[in-house]
């Protein structure tokens, strides 16, 4: 194709616009759409084609002006000051022009070739506001295009818009917006002398550059302190500080911004007409129960044991329907498959390793079905409002409970969540306490350990309290990383509660399917990867020794006529069962465990659970089934009686033992995609080292003290 | 206009008009040897917390900061407090912005700019932070940020105060 015949568009807003719903709609993609601010935080591109163009689109991360304040922010103003993208689209939530029309004088500024899209118009409608659009044209000097994404209004005309703007059918008026006579004298004098820079005034405007100078913007600041002309430069704009402050008694930049508003709410009196009837919208109305003094508390409460609630109960039965499919694989595979190693390592090895994983996929889509739903209608932001203070005693953000909320299902969306702090320290902080929300994946050693060990009445408390330890911790974490590491300002809270909107079906589902595929890869990647290995490193080096022996206890077993075929056969598998625990012990697993084992010695811990903690850095499930094939039983998982009843049968095991086992494995790094991705987030190897230390320091410590307070009290 | 005591400026004289609450209040008020109609002089008001101290009849009382934001009293001036003083319901107007660093770009950049009306919408379950209308949205802000905004009351939300007639006030 015709390289000048595809056109590069940027769409740019205010958070929750609706650029991302735009995206989609443009381009035909499914990026993440949520009801709160921040929810895109990259940018990303689509294309799509119309009257004969490519049109490249790129979505970007809201902002509320062309500032550099925050990281998202530095995405969307490079990308539009540095690119310069052929067509930009500003998408505007039409129901809040005061706002939103602020970044539009922006664009203005930097000379883009703009198309506002008046998005939401449905709600503009419903609420019976009138814009008088053409006006609106007139006074800001661009296109302004009515457009519904839920309604799938106006995306025609916007494309049509984008392509006869390119191709020059329709102009763009470039209004620009005229400041007081005052700070255009300032402006004026500087751009004059940016005019002798050729160079950097063919680069960016030097119109900009002067405004920008003037609400000192440290990033063009920065552009422009090297440069030549700058003493003549600076010279003018310590007058325009000086004069200001002197005759206005206020600064430029408060100056600037109060006329860009001004200059906006003129605008808006000329062409908005907004019905006057003072009825309560529903946003009031379910607000007014849903966060209000009394209630707010106790129904954010019960929101998040809903989500637990519905997460286990719920997805009970199609996990015991996944768990017998793999039975039944497993059974048929053994039967068919000649014995031998192929056999052992995709029964004992890829299906009970994989399965394992496969068998919480419902519990895991239930939960992000509810979290979807929980982020598509509003409530997230006003969990944050109603979290916040408990938050912030902590030290932590209110919002950086959604990352929290998230890291109960797994670390991986967890961690990018996070990307909505603005503040690095913020950011950090809630990175390195989210592996103490006990994820998906550490569920399944719970149930085993605690259904063990404990009544069977005490066991779900048991399961709760593990839990709730796990929260306590990641808040006493929180403080303490605020107290020492970070103790830089935290994020100002200002956040934008936006009215409810009613998520569609299909966004919804969407959404869940996506995670649902993420982890159906991570199955198929990473944990049969782990699954393989594991088999591997436990069934070798092979002991020929041991062998040697064990060969020639069968053959007396033939030999032996004293019993009969049950009872030959009988102890024939018992025979192989000790051979298996005694290669393990031979194999690289087993010398790993005894390695090891001084260190876990003091929680408790003998080499058997010492290793299955070590092989759990891949991936948490796979504790389970190290153990299963440790204990000689290749295939268990968590609901076998067998492997339990080794448990139980083994001496040296108790309550306290238990308990300081999943307080470990509660607490310890999560699995290795999750650091991965941990170390994406956080940037820098320091943080990921530290990371792995303080979560493994902390696991050891309190596994210690848990291990004694409970010998000392359970004893 | 009517204002609330815990907006006044310290040194001023005042009347207490009426009381925004129930009858129990009245007692309490009643208790500390106040009544409507009585003329007493502002000694001492954080703005923050604790109680204020007020003199009456030579005499130095005090008064918890939950009652005296229930006294109602007539003023002349304008009323200017941070926006963290204000209660549900009122209406003000931002008359300065004192914050400073990211977080006072962010607020100018969505618009609380000089001038600009707020109604304070609710606290969170917790008491902070505060939401309040601006233009057509909802920002929610802690009190901590709202404390270095400047405001002039407007209007007082008073409750449904002037719906309801109570039948143990005199008159
Ligand atoms: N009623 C209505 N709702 C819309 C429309 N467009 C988007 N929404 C809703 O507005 C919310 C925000 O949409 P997004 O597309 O995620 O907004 P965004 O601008 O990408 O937001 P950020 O990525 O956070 O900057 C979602 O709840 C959408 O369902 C529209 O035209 N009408
Ligand atoms: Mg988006």
């Amino acid at each position: 194709m015709n390289k000048d015949r595809e056109i590069l568009v940027a769409l740019a807003g205010n958070p929750n616009s609706g650029k991302t719903s735009l995206f989609n709609k443009l381009v035909g993609a499914n990026q993440k759409v949520g009801n709160w601010s921040g929810v895109t935080v990259e940018k990303y591109e689509g294309a799509t084609s119309h009257k004969g163009f490519k049109i490249k689109v790129i979505d970007l991360p809201g902002t509320y002006s062309l500032t550099t304040y925050s990281p998202e922010e530095v995405v969307a103003r490079n990308f539009l000051v540095d690119e310069k993208p052929d067509v930009v689209v500003n998408v505007i939530d039409a129901t809040n022009l005061e706002r939103n029309l602020y970044l539009t004088t922006q664009l203005i500024d930097i000379q883009a070739n703009l198309i506002v899209a008046l998005n939401m118009y449905d709600e503009v409608e419903d609420q019976k506001i009138i814009i008088d659009h053409n006006q609106l044209e007139r006074l800001f000097g661009a296109h302004m295009i009515p457009t519904s994404t839920t309604k799938n209004s106006g995306i025609q005309s916007v494309l049509d818009h984008i392509v006869d703007l390119y191709t020059g059918a329709i102009d763009v008026k470039r209004n620009k917006l005229n400041f007081s006579a005052h700070l255009e004298y300032y402006i004026e004098k500087m751009v004059e002398i940016f005019l002798t820079d050729k160079e950097l005034s063919a680069k960016y405007l030097p119109r900009w550059l002067a405004i920008k100078l003037l609400v000192n913007d440290k990033a063009v600041y920065d552009l422009v302190r090297d440069r030549s002309v700058w003493t003549n430069v600076n010279k003018v704009l310590s007058e325009a500080v000086y004069k200001t402050g002197n005759e206005f008694n206020t600064d430029t930049e408060l100056m600037l911004k109060e006329e860009r508003h001004a200059f906006i709410r003129g605008a808006i009196k000329e062409t908005v007409r907004r019905s006057n009837n003072r009825k309560k919208s529903t946003t009031d109305l379910i607000d007014s129960i849903l966060i209000n003094r009394i209630t707010g508390l106790p129904i954010f409460a019960l929101f998040m044991w809903l989500i637990f609630q519905l997460t286990f109960s719920l997805g009970e039965a199609p996990m015991l329907w996944i768990e017998s499919a793999f039975n039944h694989l497993s059974i048929y595979m053994s039967s068919v498959l000649p014995d031998g190693m192929t056999k052992s390592i995709i029964v004992d090895g890829i299906i009970a390793g994989v399965g394992g994983v496969v068998v919480f996929l419902p519990n895991i889509m239930i939960l992000f079905l509810a979290l979807a739903f929980l982020e598509g209608t509003g409530y997230m932001a006003r969990a944050a409002f109603v979290i916040d203070k408990v938050m912030h005693k902590f030290g932590l953000h209110g919002k950086s409970f959604i990352p929290m909320i998230t890291g109960f299902g797994c670390s991986v969306p967890a961690f990018m969540a996070t990307r909505t702090l603005k503040n690095e320290s913020d950011r950090i902080t809630t990175l390195l306490i989210i592996p103490f929300m006990s994820c998906g994946a550490k569920f399944p050693v719970y149930v085993l350990i605690a259904g063990t060990f404990f009544e069977q009445s005490m066991a779900g408390n048991v399961l709760f309290g593990i839990y709730l330890f796990g929260v306590i911790i990641a808040l006493i974490s929180a403080k303490l990383l605020k107290s020492t590491f970070f103790k830089g300002e935290s994020e100002p809270f200002v956040m934008e509660l936006p009215p409810y909107r009613m998520p569609s079906v299909k966004t919804l589902l969407f959404q869940m399917w996506h995670k649902a595929a993420i982890y159906l890869r991570k199955a198929g990647t990473i944990i049969l990867f782990a699954a393989v290995l594991i088999w591997f490193a436990s069934n070798f080096p092979r002991s020929v020794d041991i062998e040697k022996y064990y060969e020639d206890q069968r053959l007396m077993l033939e030999l032996n006529s004293e019993y009969d075929n049950n009872k030959r056969n009988e102890l024939k598998e018992k025979l192989r069962v000790k051979e298996l625990a005694e290669q393990i012990e031979y194999s690289i697993v087993g010398r790993l465990g005894h390695l090891i084992e001084p260190l876990v010695s003091p929680l408790g811990l003998d080499w058997r659970l010492g290793i299955s903690l070590v092989t759990g850095i891949a991936a948490k499930e796979i504790v389970v089934s190290t153990m299963g094939t440790i204990y000689s039983l290749g295939d268990i998982d968590e609901n076998s009686a067998a492997l339990r009843e080794r448990l139980l049968a083994n001496p040296d095991y108790n309550q306290a033992v238990a308990l300081s086992f999943m307080v470990f494995v509660l607490l310890y790094i999560p699995c290795f995609a999750a650091s991965i991705v941990f170390h994406r987030e956080a940037g820098k190897w320091k943080w990921t080292f530290f990371y792995i230390f303080y979560t493994v320091a902390v696991a050891w410590l309190m596994s210690f003290i848990v291990y004694r307070i409970s010998l000392f009290l359970l004893m | 206009m009517i204002s609330r005591l815990t907006y006044c400026e310290e040194g001023f004289s005042v009347v207490i008009k009426d009381l925004n609450a129930g009858i129990g209040a009245l007692q309490n008020l009643n208790n500390l040897g106040l009544n409507i109609g009585d003329t007493i002089k502002l000694l001492e008001n954080s703005r923050q917390e604790g109680p204020l101290s007020v003199e009456f009849n030579s005499r130095e009382i005090r008064i918890g900061r939950e009652l005296a934001g229930k006294i109602l009293i007539e003023t002349e001036s304008p009323v200017i407090v941070t926006l963290d003083q204000v209660k549900v319901g009122d209406i003000v107007e931002v008359t300065k912005m004192n914050s400073a660093g990211d977080i006072r770009y962010r607020l100018l950049d969505m618009g609380l700019v000089r001038g600009v009306k707020l109604k304070v919408i609710r606290f969170a379950p917790l008491g902070d932070p505060i939401e309040v209308k601006i233009n057509e949205f909802m920002l929610s802000l802690r009190l901590e940020e709202a404390r270095s905004i400047e405001v002039k009351i407007l209007e007082f939300g008073l409750n449904g105060y002037r719906s309801k007639k109570r039948w143990w006030t005199k008159g």
